[in-house]
């Protein structure tokens, strides 16, 4: 899933400081399972501007509400915008959704409220960890489940470099080093042969630029 | 056909409640309630009829034992030494076995909302959360109502259908009413776990006399069931609602059988940093330790936050746009 987090407040309030009312949009998505962008977070944000902007002496209004999902046009066009109501959005979804919001909503000021880290799986309680860079030729197969492109601070693909050492990472020690998991895992899988095998340099022609798919037979 | 087969072994038991009615006042159910039957010696009652088919099981009697907090206040104070927990446990479980639908102080999942993030299942700290058929649902004999769930759920997914004091709207409503029968003074919105020192104060202000100057100090107490089931958004609420302060009361970390004072420090220290950031005084919401039945922690925690709201030239006396 895609992680966030809550921008500092006094970054959200100074995206606030023209508007005297917003409409202040959750998304039930990822945002709601990282604890970031969810109904719970909503309000809390909600009552916490208007305390905020209350001790300044200038209230703001703000309206709230939770849809299904930010990142589909269906959901994004429940949202219950009013231009005569509002001076701004202010979107809890990631930047993908609030990038929608602003799509759909023309006439709308679209402001995040929250800063998308990566994409991770959970560790627990509370805990969340980046797995995937969407590089888009995923290698896992030769990596024994481990991405080198995420995991090793350097994004090696043929590791590990000179500075894996007790099996972490010179960048920063309390990061276990991506090349260490991957031999020891191979070890374990009895798969350490395919470690001799080079892996050649992933197809970055495509990286970085805007993305988009086409499925015609879900159409 | 019904066998009670748990229940059956605690016969004795049951029978040795001389209903002397000690446990009463010491348990938050009947505190909320009111109903007899909502009472330890009424729950015992009710298994006592039920086992001997004096009362048909339905949804209303077999609900009763399913509206317990697990304190043990009760057995504390029970004369005859009735190990009531032991015996509401294994009540639920022959309960739970016929079949019947219960209601009671058990977090309940809403499937509209529910995203399965699975949150709630890692924190219930009695392992009452499962997941099944898409959501996360509840295990009512092993739930103890102790809310620790209802804060992690960014869904807004869990409720109570017996909420007591920790009904959001409620609350709200009263801060509303104490804030403005208050209006010129420094307000401090109190929210006391149940377990640590509010026992202690429910002596301490059984008089009617005591009730009485309650009404004039401008403090208000809340007594949620435990500091880990407090909203975060509730302090929040009080603050812009005109409350000047916000306290916090928990058990010491090593007494709360929920995880739910570590939880509350942690969310009361990440609202602070929020109050920080927004260029609010942090110190105006804040925590405070009271072991079971010291009233004397308390009693200082509130003293010193309201000397500190008055205090003249403090942050906190700014607050005043009520």
């Amino acid at each position: 899933m895609i992680v966030a987090e809550q921008k500092p407040i006094q970054a959200i309030l100074a995206t606030l400081q023209g508007a005297d009312s917003v409409l202040l949009a959750g998304c039930r998505g990822c945002v709601t399972v990282c604890g970031a962008g969810g109904e719970k977070e909503v309000r809390v944000l909600a009552s916490l501007l208007k305390s905020a902007r209350n001790e300044q002496g200038r209230p703001i209004r703000v309206d709230t509400a939770v849809v299904e999902r930010q990142c589909e046009p269906e959901f994004v066009d429940e949202l219950p915008y009013s231009r005569d109501d509002h001076d701004a959005v202010l979107s809890m979804a990631c930047g993908a959704g609030v990038q929608l919001v602003a799509e759909r909503l023309q006439d709308a000021i679209v402001l995040p409220a929250l800063d998308t880290t990566f994409i991770g799986v959970s560790e627990g309680k509370g805990t969340w960890v980046e797995r995937c860079k969407a590089c888009g030729d995923c290698k896992l197969h030769l990596t024994a489940g481990i991405c080198p492109v995420t995991r090793c601070s350097k994004g090696l693909l043929n590791g590990p470099c000179g500075g894996s050492s007790n099996g972490a990472c010179e960048v920063d020690p309390s990061i276990p080093c991506a090349w260490q998991l991957i031999v020891d895992r191979l070890e374990r899988l009895g798969m350490l042969d395919r470690y001799e095998e080079i892996i050649m340099p992933a197809d970055w022609s495509e990286y970085g630029k805007p993305s988009s798919m086409d499925r015609g037979d879900i159409k | 056909m019904l066998e009670f087969k748990r229940l059956k072994a605690w016969e004795i038991a049951l029978n040795s409640c001389i209903r002397c009615g000690y446990c009463y006042e010491h348990c938050p159910i009947y505190r909320a309630t009111g109903w007899e039957s909502d009472a330890p010696r009424g729950k015992l009652i009710i298994l006592h009829g039920l086992l001997h088919r004096r009362i048909g099981l339905t949804t209303d009697t077999g609900s009763k034992v399913f509206q317990c907090l697990g304190c043990g206040q009760c057995e504390k104070a029970c004369s005859s030494g009735v190990p009531l927990l032991d015996i509401f446990q294994d009540a639920r479980a022959d309960i739970m076995d016929t079949g019947i639908e219960v209601k009671g102080t058990l977090a309940e999942t809403d499937p509209q909302k529910c995203v399965a993030c699975l949150n709630c299942l890692r924190v219930c700290p009695h392992e009452a959360r499962y997941f099944q058929d898409g959501i996360v649902l509840t295990d009512p004999v092993k739930c103890r109502g102790c809310g620790s769930c209802v804060d992690t759920c960014s869904a807004g997914a869990i409720k109570f259908e017996t909420a007591l004091a920790a009904d959001r709207g409620l609350i709200e409503d009263q801060i509303r009413e104490f804030v403005e029968n208050h209006k010129n003074d420094k307000k401090l919105v109190v929210f006391s776990c149940n377990w640590s020192t509010y026992p202690g104060l429910q002596h301490a202000r059984f008089s009617a006399q005591e009730n009485a100057e309650k009404e004039r100090e401008p403090y208000k107490l809340f007594v949620t069931a435990c500091a880990g089931r407090l909203p975060m958004e509730l302090p929040l609420k009080a603050l812009e609602l005109g409350a000047h302060g916000v306290l916090v009361v928990h058990c010491p970390s090593d007494q709360c059988d929920h995880e739910g004072a570590d939880r509350a420090k942690a969310r009361i220290t990440r609202l602070r940093n929020f109050l920080s950031q927004a260029g609010m005084d942090p110190e105006r919401v804040r925590t405070a330790e009271a072991p079971r039945l010291d009233t004397k922690a308390f009693s200082s925690a509130v003293s010193d936050f309201l000397r500190y709201l008055g205090s003249p030239g403090k942050k906190a006396a700014t607050g005043d746009s009520v």
